[in-house]
């Protein structure tokens, strides 16, 4: 239960800062692209190695996709929108595929897809905890840059910056978000974190320091909420919640919140 | 004898293998202003982007401060159109200008004091120092445009390209921006317009290049803008045009 906490905790600050990269780009869909990537790669890691070779399987599909869907963008011949919907469909359907032939399918399934949230290790901790750190190192060191490059790539350009590097290092950060979460939150529901964080945020500011402020702060207090909600109606009621699913639905709750008391001026 | 801050020389640029430029010739010189006029799609963005390296040169030699234009990025500033940004995008007016620091200020540091200052006073010479703390998108169009000649003016450039920045500009901005790229001018500064508004072009600039897909005319906008080379760029609509001139 605590490791459990402390797991999200660690997920809710690299979550809440690449989300407001992923609002601020609009990149919505290549981060549910990279979610559904990494799936086969969990797949993978678990078929080879057992539970230790999930982490490494979702590693490399994670970057391979990250630097994919970087060279896709570069390309003017492939719409980016097709070529992510058809390395989305494509990737996932071989995890599906490769998990089937196996006889406990349908449990290894709902683990990959959905998590294990309440069976975190402490090794699982330090590799969210590793992961964050590179994360926030990586974005903390090239905000200002990252954040031209989102305003305005025609002046990035214009002013000698290599666009496809700091798309590289984005799309890799957002792959390594959903690694970090593959486990225990799923890779399927990891998208809420990619984009509900910074998305409250912006409902309640118009200012960058702020969106992600109240993304990393929306983002742990809904790891607490939905831990603590499925935790009470296991033991209260006997209800079998499966936690990653009611830390969501709370991130969904506070984002629906923050769209009643909004300031009109920070989003107009 | 001012230096040529860009120089043209029989450029040929080409997209899949089909050429949208073709033989341009021409030249902004320290101090100088000159516009660049030519119908939509006659190549002018495209001229432009060639100017910063971004697209490369099929045939001829563009040279930018007496370098390479990839090499010269530092000392030139361009200004693209205001309305081609995101109005919902969380930013400061401050902001925006202050990121025409980022390259003197490099990698892995932060801008500081003296950058924030530079900024102001950018800023301040577009006369907008009064919204600095303002949403970029919540600014009107013409004064986004203000804003981004702040930024371009923050770089401290020897060479500003401007992508038609008269577009959708209201009457105060557009005086706004005409002192500032006169100001800009006699503090020596070589500056590129690119714009459809003849009568901007009148007023704003010393010499023109008119354009569509190959070169009508260079020299000074007296005898560029003619009714002949305009027939010959612009085909049977020029009446119409001249005449809103």
């Amino acid at each position: 239960m605590l490791r459990a906490l402390a797991e999200l905790l660690l997920l809710a600050v690299p979550a809440g800062v690449v989300s407001t990269f992923v609002l601020i780009r609009r990149l919505g869909f290549v981060a549910d692209t990279v979610t559904h990537t990494v799936f086969p790669g969990v797949v993978i890691g678990f078929l080879a190695g057992g539970a230790g070779g999930v982490f490494p399987g979702a590693l490399v599909a994670g970057a391979l996709t990250a630097v994919l869907l970087t060279l896709l963008t570069l390309s003017r011949r492939v719409t980016d929108d097709t070529a992510m919907a058809v390395l989305l469909a494509g990737m996932f359907a071989l995890g599906v595929v490769l998990v089937s032939r196996r006889t406990s399918y349908r449990a290894d399934l709902t683990a990959f897809l959905f998590g294990r949230l309440l069976a975190v290790t402490a090794a699982q901790l330090a590799q969210t905890a590793a992961v964050g750190l590179l994360v926030l190192a990586a974005l903390g060191l090239l905000a200002k840059e990252l954040r031209l490059r989102a305003f305005d790539p025609q002046a990035a350009a214009a002013m000698g910056y290599r666009v496809w590097a700091l798309d590289l290092v984005l799309n890799l950060s957002i792959a390594l978000v959903v690694v970090a979460a593959a486990q225990s939150v799923g890779t399927i529901l990891v998208i809420a974190l990619l984009i509900l964080p910074a998305a409250t945020g912006r409902l309640l500011s118009g200012r960058l320091a702020v969106i992600t402020a109240v993304g990393v702060l929306a983002a742990a207090v809904a790891g607490y909420l939905g831990l603590a909600v499925s935790y009470a109606a296991s033991v209260t009621y006997g209800l079998r919640l499966a936690g990653g699913a009611t830390v969501v639905l709370a991130l969904v709750a506070l984002y629906l919140l923050a769209l009643l008391v909004r300031r009109t001026d920070a989003v107009a | 004898m001012p230096d040529v801050a860009l120089r043209i020389e029989r450029v040929t640029v080409a997209y899949d293998g089909r050429p949208v430029l073709q033989d341009i010739d021409g030249q902004v010189l320290a101090g100088e202003t000159v516009a660049l006029i030519g119908p939509n799609g006659a190549g002018k963005s495209t001229l432009i982007k060639a100017a910063l390296g971004l697209v490369p040169v099929a045939s001829g030699t563009i040279t930018v401060l007496g370098r390479p234009p990839a090499d010269a990025r530092r000392d030139v500033a361009y200004v693209p159109q205001a309305d081609t940004l995101d109005p919902q995008f969380p930013i400061s007016v401050a902001q925006v200008v202050l990121m025409g620091r980022y390259r003197r200020v490099g990698w892995l540091r932060r801008p500081g004091r003296a950058d924030r200052r530079i900024a102001a006073d950018a800023l301040d010479r577009v006369g907008l120092a009064d919204r600095a703390r303002a949403r970029f998108g919540t600014l009107s169009g013409g004064q986004r445009q203000r804003v981004l000649l702040a930024r371009a003016i923050a770089q401290q450039p020897r060479l500003l390209l401007l992508d038609e920045p008269f577009n959708g500009v209201d009457a105060v901005s557009q005086d706004a921006l005409l002192d500032t790229i006169g100001g800009l001018k006699q503090q020596g500064a070589a500056v590129l317009i690119s714009t459809h508004d003849l009568s901007l072009a009148h007023l704003a600039c010393d010499c023109a290049c008119l354009l569509n897909r190959r070169m009508h005319g260079f020299g000074p906008v007296g005898e560029v803008l003619t009714a002949d080379l305009l027939l010959a760029a612009y085909g049977a609509a020029h009446g119409a045009l001249y005449g809103a001139a």
